[in-house]
C-alpha cells in the first residue's frame, strides 16, 4: 500500500515487517557479502560486462581509487540536486567550492567542541540507563534519543516532538538515498523528495530562531552571534546543517546498531569490551568499537565514477583499463575483508593494524565527522556496557527489527544498576 | 677499527656486507643457505651473544628489481651474496671471533666460500680486509633499543619473567614472613641477570659503509621456521605460531639510471636530515621496527685487486629491517608516521607512480623492490620490539629498586608493603614504548 502522502514519513511504515523486508535481509546480510568476498579471493577490479559497472572489493584497490579522488570522482550531483541539497562536500569534487564549503564546516564544528559533545552524550546515556529497569530497546530508547540530544543541545537545532519522527526518519532515508547505487529508480527518487521534505523545514526554524536570539553555546549561535560573515553565506550555512546532520544520524544510528549486534553474537568481542570499560580505557573501547564496525560495516557499497580513460593498478604490474564514465562501486566492508591485506578477517581481533581499518573511508573524502561518532560511540558503548546487556528474552512486543538496511529495534536485557561494575 | 662514515646514536653496530659470487657458483650459494636453513637453527649464532639478527642472502644481478621500462638491466657476469648483521661491541672482536672460534671459523668458512676473494678465516689480516672491502655504509641505522646489547636483552627478558611470576601471587595470599622468603628467591634467581644493564643512552658510534623470489622471514617463540606461501605478490610469508613474530625484509629499489646523481643526492640528504635530526625519526613511530637500515648503493665493488667486470647502471636504495608481523603493517605506521619521509624517499625513486600519495603505493612498491632472504637469524625470536623495550624498562626499574628501597634491616611487613605499593611501578614498562 502507499503511504499517503499528508501522512508525516515514517521509514518503518514504508518498510513493513513481512517476507520481503526478510528476504532482503538476507540478501543483504547475507547473501551481497558472500558473493561480495568471492569476488573479493578472483577479481578484486572487476568489470561487469553490459552493464557500466565495475566492482571494487580488493583492499588496495579501494586504497587506489579512494587516493585518485581527481581520476575517480563522486557521482551524487543527480542525488543532491533531488534532495534540493547544493554544497555537500561529499558530492563536490576537488574544486575551491569545496574546499570553502569544508573550511566553514571545520570553524563552526570546532574539534574542541568534543568535550561537551561528549558532555552531552554521557550524561543523556546514563539518564536514560539509570531510568531503565531491565530492558532496553538499544536503537529506539537510547541511540536515537543520544544521537538527538547533540544535535538539539550541541548544533542547537531544536525538535518539535511531532516533527521528530518525519526528522529522523528523513535523515535516515535521505542518505539511504544518496547511497542507493548507480541507478534513481521512479520509486526511489520519490521516497527521497519525501524524506527530505520532514528535514529541511526543521532546520529552517531552528536557523530562524537561532538568528532571533543566539545561544553561543550551540554551533548555529556560535554562527549568529558572531555577526554576518560575507564568505559564510546562510545558505552555505543550511548546507552545512544539513551535512553534518545528515552524515551523523544514520551512520551513527546504523553502525551502533551494527556494533552491538558484534557484541551479542561474539563473546570475545563483548568480554574485550567490558574490560575496557571496566578498565576505564576510553581508547581500547574506541578501537573495539572500530573493529566491530570492521566486521558488521554500515553500507555495502560508497560510489564513483571514472573522469577518464584510465587504469587501476599503479605500481603493480597488472593493470585494469577503467573507462570514462564508468561507475564504480567500492565495497568498503569486503576490502576490510581482503584476505591479501588482513589476517583472520573474520576475527574480532582489536589488536590488528589500525591501517586495516577504513571505517571513516580513505584521503581526500575522509569523514569529517569522524570525532563527533567517535566520541558519541565511545560515551554511549561505556554506558550501556556497564550494565552488562545480553540479547534480551523473545516477547511479541520486544521483536528485533530492521527497517531497509537500519538496526531500528534491538532489545538487550540489562543487569540492575547498582551490579554495574 | 671499522672504516667510518655514518654516525648512530646506537650501541648496536650494522654491518652490510656484498660480495660477487664466483663464476657458476651462485646457485650453489643459493643451495646452501637454502639447505642450512632447513637443517639448522643456527645455534652458533645464537651462542655468540653479540648478534641482533642477520641474514645472508644471495642477490641475483639479473633479478635485480626493474620497477621502471627507462631502467637498463643490469649486466654483471656474476651474481652477489650479501650479509647483513647488527651486533654489538667492536668490529675487530666480532671479525676476530669469526676466525678464532673453531666451528665458527668453519661455518664462516662455509658461507663464503661461495664468493669471489674469501681468502679463508685465517690469515685474519686478509679475512679483515676482505669483509672491510666489500662492506657498504649506511646512510642509516634504526634500533628500536640502540642502549641494549643482546645479553641486555636476554637478562632484561629474565628479570621480567621472573617478576612477573613473582607477582602473580595476589597480596593478602600469604604471610609477611611466606612473601618475604619467595621474595629472597626470587632476588637470589635474577641477580645475576641485574648485573647486565644497557649503559646510558644515546650511544653515538661510528661506523663503516651500509634482500627473485620476494620472500621473508617470520620466527615463532620457539625458534622454529616454516614457510608458507601466500597469495599476492608478497610471496614467501612464513607461518606464525602463538606469540609474536618477526619480520626480516631486504629490499633495493631503483633510484635512478646512471649517471645522473641528483635524486640520488636528494635522497641521500633527505636520509641524512632523519639521522642527524634530534626529534625521533619515522621509524620511531613504528612499534613493530626493531631496527632498520638504508643505503645509497651506487656501484657494487670487483673482487679485491681487480678489475671489475661491469658496474651498476642504476643507483639503488637498500632498505633492511627487521619487524614483528607483516610488512604492510609497518610500511602503512611507517606512511603514516611521516608521508613526507616516504615520499621523500621511495617516491622518488624509479618506477614508483608519479605524482601519487597514499601507503598503497608504498607497500606495492616495496613489495615489488623485496629481494629474497634465504638464511635469516633472529636473536630473540617470539619477542616484539614492545616486549623487549618493556623488559629494559621492567629490568631498570628493578635496579632502581634494590638501589633505593631494598634494604635488608626491613621487617618482613615492612618490605611486603613497600613491594606492594611500588609493584605497578615496577611492572610498567610503559616508557619504553614511548
Ligand atoms: C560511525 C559513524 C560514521 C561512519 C562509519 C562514517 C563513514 C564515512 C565514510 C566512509 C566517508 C567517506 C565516504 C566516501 O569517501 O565515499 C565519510 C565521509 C563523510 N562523513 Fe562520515 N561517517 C560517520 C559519521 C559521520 C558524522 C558523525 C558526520 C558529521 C557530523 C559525518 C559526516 C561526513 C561527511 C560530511 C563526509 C564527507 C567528507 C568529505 O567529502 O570530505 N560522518 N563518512
Amino acid at each position: 500500500m502507499k503511504p499517503a502522502t499528508s501522512e508525516p514519513f515514517s521509514l518503518a511504515r514504508r518498510n513493513p515487517p513481512g517476507l520481503r523486508q526478510n528476504l532482503s535481509r538476507f540478501a543483504f546480510a547475507v547473501v551481497l557479502p558472500a558473493l561480495m568476498r568471492l569476488l573479493c579471493r578472483l577479481s578484486p577490479v572487476c568489470r561487469i560486462p553490459g552493464t557500466n559497472l565495475v566492482i571494487i572489493t580488493g583492499f588496495d584497490s579501494t586504497q587506489e581509487v579512494y587516493s585518485r579522488h581527481v581520476d575517480f570522482e563522486v557521482p551524487y550531483e543527480e542525488r543532491v540536486k533531488i534532495l534540493r541539497w547544493q554544497g555537500f562536500v561529499l558530492a563536490l569534487q576537488d574544486t575551491p567550492e569545496y574546499h570553502d564549503m569544508y573550511d566553514n564546516i571545520s570553524r563552526l564544528w570546532q574539534p574542541a567542541d568534543t568535550t561537551r559533545v561528549q558532555e552531552i552524550a554521557r550524561r543523556t546515556a546514563e539518564t536514560i540507563l539509570a531510568e531503565t529497569w531491565e530492558e532496553l530497546d538499544f536503537i529506539q530508547d537510547l541511540v536515537k534519543p543520544v544521537l538527538m540530544a547533540i544535535v538539539e543541545q550541541h548544533y542547537g537545532v531544536t525538535v518539535p516532538d511531532e516533527q521528530l519522527q518525519p526528522f529522523f526518519d528523513g535523515n535516515l532515508a535521505g542518505s539511504g538515498f544518496l547511497f542507493s547505487g548507480p541507478w534513481i529508480t521512479k520509486k526511489q527518487r520519490e521516497t527521497g523528495a519525501a524524506a527530505i521534505d520532514g528535514v529541511w523545514p526543521v532546520l529552517d526554524a531552528a536557523m530562524a530562531a537561532a538568528c532571533a536570539n543566539p545561544d553561543p553555546t550551540t554551533v548555529l549561535g556560535r554562527y549568529y552571534s558572531g555577526g554576518p560573515d560575507p564568505a559564510f553565506s546562510e545558505a552555505k550555512l543550511r548546507s552545512a546543517l544539513m551535512t553534518m546532520i545528515g552524515g551523523y544520524l544514520p551512520t551513527c544510528a546504523n553502525a551502533s546498531g551494527r556494533i552491538m549486534d558484534v557484541l551479542l553474537s561474539r563473546k570475545d568481542a563483548m568480554q574485550f569490551m567490558q574490560e575496557a570499560v571496566h578498565a576505564k580505557q576510553d581508547d581500547s573501547v574506541l578501537t573495539g568499537l572500530m573493529e566491530a564496525l570492521r566486521v558488521n560495516y554500515i553500507i555495502p557499497f560508497l560510489w564513483r565514477r571514472a573522469a577518464q580513460d584510465t587504469y587501476l593498478g599503479e605500481g603493480t604490474t597488472r593493470r585494469r583499463t577503467v573507462r570514462k564514465g564508468k561507475i564504480l562501486a567500492v565495497s568498503l566492508p569486503t576490502a576490510m575483508y581482503d584476505r591479501r591485506r588482513i589476517e583472520h578477517p573474520k576475527r574480532f581481533d582489536p589488536g590488528r593494524s589500525p591501517a586495516v581499518r577504513m571505517v571513516y573511508g580513505h584521503q581526500f573524502h575522509h569523514c569529517i565527522g569522524a570525532s563527533i561518532a567517535n566520541t558519541v560511540l565511545v560515551e554511549m558503548f561505556k554506558a550501556v556496557l556497564t550494565r552488562q546487556p545480553a540479547p534480551a528474552r523473545k516477547a511479541k512486543n520486544r521483536k528485533n527489527r530492521w527497517v531497509g538496511a537500519y538496526p531500528w529495534n534491538l532489545w538487550l536485557a540489562l543487569s540492575k544498576a547498582s551490579a554495574a561494575p | 677499527m671499522k672504516p667510518g662514515v655514518g654516525e648512530f646514536r646506537s650501541r648496536q653496530q650494522p654491518i652490510t656486507h656484498i660480495a660477487p659470487t664466483r663464476p657458476g657458483m651462485s646457485w650453489l650459494a643459493w643451495l646452501f643457505l637454502m639447505v642450512l636453513r632447513r637443517i639448522s637453527k643456527l645455534k652458533m649464532a645464537r651462542g655468540l651473544e653479540f648478534i641482533h639478527f642477520a641474514q645472508w642472502q644471495r642477490v641475483r644481478t639479473k633479478k635485480l628489481p626493474r620497477l621502471s621500462p627507462d631502467q637498463p638491466a643490469e649486466n654483471f657476469s656474476h651474481d652477489f651474496f650479501m650479509f647483513t648483521t647488527n651486533y654489538n661491541g667492536d668490529w675487530d672482536q666480532y671479525i676476530d671471533t669469526f676466525a678464532r672460534v673453531a666451528h665458527i671459523r668453519r661455518g664462516m668458512w662455509w658461507l663464503w666460500r661461495f664468493s669471489q676473494g674469501f681468502p679463508g678465516p685465517i690469515p685474519l689480516r686478509n679475512f679483515k680486509q676482505f669483509i672491510h672491502y666489500q662492506t657498504y655504509s649506511e646512510a642509516l641505522y634504526y634500533s628500536a633499543y640502540p642502549a641494549a646489547t643482546v645479553r641486555n636483552i636476554a637478562a632484561a627478558l629474565e628479570v621480567k619473567r621472573e617478576l612477573e611470576a613473582f607477582s602473580a601471587v595476589r597480596p593478602g595470599e600469604e604471610t609477611p614472613a611466606a612473601f618475604k622468603k619467595r621474595y629472597l628467591g626470587m632476588v637470589t634467581a635474577i641477580a645475576p641477570n641485574l648485573g647486565s644493564a644497557p649503559g646510558p643512552a644515546p650511544y653515538v658510534i661510528a661506523t663503516s659503509q651500509p634482500g627473485g623470489l620476494p620472500a621473508m622471514v617470520t620466527y615463532t617463540r620457539n625458534g622454529k621456521r616454516k614457510r608458507k606461501l601466500a597469495l599476492g605478490p608478497l610471496l614467501g610469508r612464513l607461518a606464525t605460531g602463538g606469540g609474536g613474530e618477526q619480520t626480516l625484509i631486504a629490499a633495493m629499489s631503483p633510484i635512478e639510471v646512471k649517471p645522473a646523481h641528483a635524486v640520488t643526492k636528494e635522497i641521500a640528504s633527505r636520509i641524512a636530515a632523519v639521522n642527524a635530526s634530534t626529534s625521533p625519526s619515522p621509524f620511531a613511530m613504528c612499534p613493530m621496527l626493531h631496527m632498520a637500515r638504508l643505503l645509497i648503493i651506487d656501484d657494487l665493488r670487483p673482487k679485491l685487486g681487480s678489475r671489475p667486470s661491469a658496474s651498476l647502471r642504476t643507483n639503488y636504495l637498500l632498505f633492511v629491517a627487521a619487524i614483528d608481523g607483516r610488512l604492510e603493517d609497518f610500511l602503512d605506521c611507517l606512511y603514516t608516521a611521516d608521508p613526507d619521509f616516504a615520499q621523500g624517499v621511495w617516491g622518488r625513486c624509479l618506477g614508483y607512480p608519479e605524482g601519487r600519495d597514499g601507503p598503497v603505493y608504498l607497500r606495492r612498491y616495496i613489495a615489488r623492490s623485496l629481494l629474497p632472504v634465504q638464511l635469516p637469524f633472529v636473536g630473540f625470536p617470539g619477542h616484539s620490539a614492545l616486549d623487549i623495550r618493556r623488559a629494559l624498562r621492567v629490568h631498570s626499574n628493578m635496579l632502581d629498586w634494590m638501589g633505593d628501597v631494598h634494604r635488608t634491616d626491613m621487617s618482613d611487613a615492612e618490605l611486603m608493603a613497600a613491594w606492594q605499593g611500588q609493584l605497578a611501578v615496577l611492572l610498567a614498562g610503559d616508557e619504553a614504548t614511548r
